[in-house]
């Protein structure tokens, strides 16, 4: 019945709009002023700039092109004002000549804050947009660089300090947006879908900031052109660079260093941006000290070798090792490059190609000559199975890889000042190998020389896929615009796990699918009134791989009370067909991998509400904004409930549930002047339940986070910027080994066990942290300018703990807290060619 | 918000620093471990009640419970079991109005400081029939010691089967049932019954390596129930997945389960 009655509102409000058609479609009166925005300095295209006339309703917002058109525009002369993140506001006036014969072309300026030339008290420049648009965000490129980091400028870092986006203390720079996990989140750069998003275990965002000039956000209830994905989008548009002049940047940082060239090229440009860490040439102490975070070590080690065994591991255990001596020196290394070639066939078109390649690897195999001692073994830990006093060697492969690469072909072209199109083709893939084995090898001089097998796990995942979409923007009238679209994805998802000891395999998953999934959307943007504005869109999936139809329902409203104040709400379903599934490890924290919804495995719904209050009192922006979101379908992989039948065959292990995230943000935000920032705080709870796990009751999930405060600030103060972020969080929750108990069996064995206490039972500690960075740049000659940023991460040395880690080799059993990152102070400096 | 917020800012920051403290483990002593096996026919004698060991301990045995209040439940008649003795956690009937029977279905309540942990299980019906391929095993005359090789030959052997078309799990005790037998090896005497593992098959091979005795034998062989199948199925948990068995009970770990037996008889002779 409400599906019914939401059906009925969805269609009433598309009614609306059509009804709108018909008298746009009868308007006469007024002229059509169309143009394009551009940064002064560079004549890069400014997309989604706010240009509106002044005593006029007349308002528009400019496409990916800059391209913006005004309909009805009272006769006579007019003034302009255009808005855009991280730029001057700027006022034009047009005469009285008919606009329809040319295009307007605004430059705004981007002040460069830190040269300490501009007055930042009058200029109203914003930093993070977060009121001007219902369900977005936009974050400006000054934002990025300002916010502190560990010497890298760091798009996601910044993005995590937004409301209702958490992070903070998690070994991944990917987003929970609202209680969803960072792989229901539409990355897109430049169209290019982007399945993994850090470097470094995520202490880096794997974007570079020299190359993206716009950053969105859509926390939730998003518009009906993006799809396949259920919790939020990130939208990254890459610079299209100067057309008129050479520009070049370099910098250099304690773990990277990266470069960055914009090359006119008559009609278009040529952008180039590459960086690459030297960390497997040059490793420094901040190297050490990041590695170890992550859970690595690149000390010596002398200890006793692990006994095996324990309760379970298939006996009493005994026959360890002892490390005469383990040196560790891993390498690692990251990079990223990206490259886009635009062109401008003619005033109407813009050709761009983008290309994106990043890749970590770290290797942190090694032998050790070690001495074996012991009994018999058990099957698992260090148990070898070799005598006492035995000479020898163990052989360890620990080889992690992974990365994305991506190529998107795009063609704007503005058919009309009502009518754009957006056609693209985009190529993205994935992949993640590990390989984590060991043998043992017995000396000749032991008598019983041999290899002996010792555990083994090697995973394999790839995501490809290949997009042809074209969108279309057409403005009917000033208070009418639809967005309509349609798009093929052919996607092929591999993952294989093998479990084995030795060559021999005790276990595994092989899972690959291949799915087309074609997509048609189309959505209104109308505002029956000057105060009242109404978003309804349709979005449908017919996915082949799993059999079905997806209709994708959405609808949003804002409501301008005053001048002030401002309610709106959105609601609307999605559906996502590339999941990435948690692989459940209670011992050394979960790992992830993507899968393609098939037949065996639904896609994951899900159904967003939202509802909030905005005020906007000049300098200062007040929101509240509540969220409940429902799914189903979420995915979970675990071995603990497996049984002694299925052993081999692990693709039984796959549970799907449904999830449930509901919280409270609150923002308040300081937009201008010479202190800027904002100070939010998230109340909220993420839950699921499996019918399998916890005999169906409903547990956290593993990003849930009761509270979350952050506090972010920026302080101009003459030619030096100052910044701080402070996040709180409280503890997130982890599965825990909780007990061992034995059970004699009706044959007379005594068998132990480990219980694993409920799923999520426990909570870590809770974190807090403040970072803070200084910035300048400097006026060099006249052929460069440098500019030189330091920042201290963790100021105060709070010893936040990342993760638990349990050792069950050791007897007895330890477990450690990983700490995060310690007080970690940074430098980075960039040259910039004139 | 002025300049001097951020001082503020980050004085509330330091303040908050709080000490870390060092890990610790969950606390096992909340956790009971129950071992209930009932047998139709027998006297109910089988149910241990213990604490969890610690993840930290490297005891293979929890702590006896000995003051919880046991009761086993069917068709609503509650029958209240008693410490076998003290210092053991091991709970019986100590009356003699309770027989477990084929189909019973029992509910299992322990009771302990306002926390009850309870099962429930249904005693499944033994085997249709068990026979034996013959009345007699022979035992061959050896010379070396056990293991030498000495016993085999005619005879070494002899077949228990029961109807099992679904591949359920029965296990096979084989009892010497003459107290008086002599030992097969002199002055050597071990115990008198031998329990096999359980096995998805409607025969088992009664060898004369298990035989520690002359005279009458009892071959009897117990049908499983679901739960202790799932037990006996995950009785390798691998450390790596901690993938820990099944269980029926709440609030408690462990198994409660029920089983029923069928017997034939053999008698082992030594070879002329």
């Amino acid at each position: 019945m409400a599906a019914r009655w939401r059906i009925l509102v969805v269609a009433l409000l598309l009614a609306g709009p059509a009804a709108a058609v018909r008298n746009a479609v009868g308007q006469s009166a007024g002229r059509t002023v169309a143009g394009v925005v551009q940064d002064s300095s560079t004549g890069e295209a400014l997309p989604r700039a706010y240009v509106s006339a002044v005593g006029a309703a007349n308002t528009a917002l400019t496409n990916t092109d800059g391209r913006f058109a005004l309909f009805g525009v009272p006769a006579g002369p007019l003034t302009l004002e255009v808005r855009y993140i991280g730029y001057a506001p700027a006022t034009i006036r047009i005469g009285d000549a008919p606009a329809d014969t040319g295009t307007v072309v605004i430059r705004l300026v981007r002040p460069v804050i830190r040269l300490g030339t501009v007055d930042v008290e009058s200029q109203r420049i914003l930093g993070v947009d977060a009121g001007s648009r219902v369900g977005e965000i936009a974050v400006s490129a000054e934002q990025v660089a300002t916010t502190p980091s560990l010497g890298e400028v760091d798009i996601f870092r910044t993005l995590q300090l937004l409301p209702g986006v958490s992070n903070a203390n998690r070994a991944t720079s990917g987003l929970y947006v609202r209680g969803g996990t960072p792989d229901q989140n539409l990355v897109l750069l430049d169209g290019m879908t982007m399945y993994h998003v850090d470097h470094f275990f995520g202490l880096f965002s794997a974007f570079n900031a020299d190359a993206v000039k716009d950053i969105r956000l859509f926390p939730g209830g998003y518009p009906a052109k993006y799809g396949g994905r259920v919790s939020s989008v990130v939208e990254l548009t890459g610079k299209t660079g100067d057309e008129t002049t050479f520009r070049g940047s370099a910098g250099l940082g304690l773990l990277s260093a990266r470069a960055a060239a914009e090359v006119p090229l008559g009609r278009g440009s040529l952008v180039v941006t590459a960086r690459r860490s030297y960390t497997d040439i040059v490793q420094s102490r901040l190297y050490d000290k990041l590695f170890a975070v992550t859970g690595g070590s690149t000390t010596t080690i002398q200890q006793p070798g692990p006994g095996g065994g324990g309760p379970g591991g298939g006996g009493p255990g005994g026959g360890g090792a002892f490390f005469n001596a383990q040196t560790l020196a891993p390498v690692f290394y990251f990079y990223d490059a990206n490259a886009k070639l635009s062109y401008r066939p003619s005033e109407h078109d813009l050709v761009s190609l983008s290309l994106y390649a990043g890749d970590d690897r770290l290797d942190q195999s090694q032998t050790s000559q070690v001495t074996f001692r012991g009994g018999p073994g058990g099957a698992f830990g260090g148990g070898t199975g070799i005598g006492d006093g035995s000479a020898g060697s163990i052989a360890n492969t620990d080889v992690s890889d992974w990365g994305n690469r991506g190529v998107s072909g795009r063609w704007l072209r503005q058919w009309s000042p009502r009518w754009s199109s957006d056609a693209l083709v985009a190529m993205s893939s994935y992949h993640s190998d590990a390989d984590r084995s060991s043998s043992a090898v017995l000396a000749a001089t032991a008598g019983n020389a041999g290899t002996l097998a010792r555990p083994s796990v090697r995973e394999h995942n790839t995501v490809e896929d290949l997009t042809v979409r074209v969108d279309n923007e057409i403005t009917a009238s000033t208070r009418l615009r639809f967005t309509a679209g349609a798009g093929i994805t052919r996607s092929h998802v591999q993952y294989n796990f093998t479990q084995g000891q030795g060559d021999s395999t005790t276990g595994g998953v092989r899972r690959g699918a291949e799915g087309l999934l074609a997509a048609v959307y189309a959505q209104s943007e109308w505002a029956p009134t000057r105060s009242l504005l109404l978003t309804t869109g349709l979005r449908v999936s017919a996915d082949d791989a799993t059999e079905r139809t997806y209709a994708e329902p959405r609808v949003s409203a804002s409501y301008q009370v005053n001048r002030v104040v401002r309610i709106h709400g959105a609601w609307g379903k999605y559906n996502q067909f590339v999941n990435r599934v948690e692989n459940e490890d209670v011992l050394s924290g979960s790992r992830d991998f993507w899968l393609l919804a098939d037949t065996g495995l639904a896609p994951t719904g899900a159904e967003h509400r939202v509802g909030g209050i905005t005020f906007d009192l000049n300098d200062y922006l007040l929101s509240v904004e509540a969220y409940d979101k429902k799914l189903d379908n979420v995915s979970l992989f675990s071995r603990r409930f497996r049984r002694v039948g299925v052993a081999a065959d692990f693709n039984t292990l796959f549970y799907q549930g449904t999830g449930e995230a509901r919280g409270l943000e609150f923002l308040v935000q300081k937009k201008y002047g010479r202190l800027t920032g904002w100070a939010a705080y998230t109340l909220a709870e993420a839950t699921e339940r499996y019918d399998e796990v916890d005999d169906g009751a409903a547990f956290p999930s593993a990003q849930d986070q009761r509270h979350e405060a952050k506090v972010s600030a920026a302080y101009q103060l003459g030619q030096w910027t100052l910044s701080s972020a402070f996040t709180f969080g409280s503890g997130t929750p982890y599965t825990s080994p909780e007990s061992q108990y034995y059970l004699t069996l009706l044959d007379g064995s005594r068998v132990g066990y480990i219980h694993v206490g409920d799923k999520n039972g426990e909570r870590l500690p809770s974190f807090h942290r403040l970072d803070a960075a200084l910035f300048r740049r400097f006026t060099g000659n006249a052929r460069f300018d440098w500019e030189v940023g330091l920042s201290v991460f963790n100021l105060y040395d709070r010893a936040n703990v990342a993760y638990r880690q349990f050792d069950l080799t050791t007897t007895p059993i330890t477990v450690t807290d990983v700490r995060s990152l310690g007080r970690t102070p940074s430098i980075d400096v960039r040259v910039f060619l004139k | 918000m002025n300049i001097r917020s951020l001082p503020a800012i980050s004085l509330f920051a330091c303040a908050a620093v709080a000490c870390t403290t060092e890990p610790t483990l969950p606390d096992a002593s909340e956790q009971w471990v129950i071992e209930a096996f009932l047998y139709a026919g027998e006297p109910v004698d089988g149910i241990r009640i213990t604490e969890a060991l610690p993840l930290g301990s490297s005891d293979t045995a929890g702590v006896p419970i000995d003051d919880a209040v046991v009761t086993l439940v069917r068709s609503g008649v509650r029958f209240s079991l008693t410490l076998a003795a003290n210092g053991t956690g091991r709970y019986h009937y100590a009356g003699n109005d309770l027989e477990v029977a084929p189909g019973d279905v029992f509910t299992l309540e322990a009771r302990r400081n306002g926390v009850v942990a309870s099962g429930t299980t249904v005693v499944p019906s033994p085997p249709e029939s068990v026979s034996l391929s013959a009345d007699s095993l022979v035992i061959a005359a050896f010379g070396g010691g056990r293991g030498g090789g000495g016993r085999g030959g005619t005879g070494s052997q002899l077949i228990a089967r029961w109807p099992n078309t679904s591949r359920e799990l029965f296990y096979v005790v084989v009892e010497s049932v003459d107290s008086s037998a002599a030992p097969i090896t002199a002055g050597f005497r071990p115990d008198r019954r031998f329990i096999f593992a359980p096995i998805a098959a409607d025969s088992f091979a009664v060898s004369t390596l298990s035989l520690s005795y002359y005279g009458l034998h009892q071959v009897r062989v117990y049908h499983v129930n679901a739960e202790y199948a799932a037990l006996y199925e995950s009785r390798q948990q691998d450390t790596r997945d901690l993938n820990e068995p099944a269980t029926n009970l709440t609030n408690a770990l462990g198994v409660f389960s029920a089983f029923s037996s069928r017997t034939a008889a053999f008698r082992a002779v030594a070879a002329q």
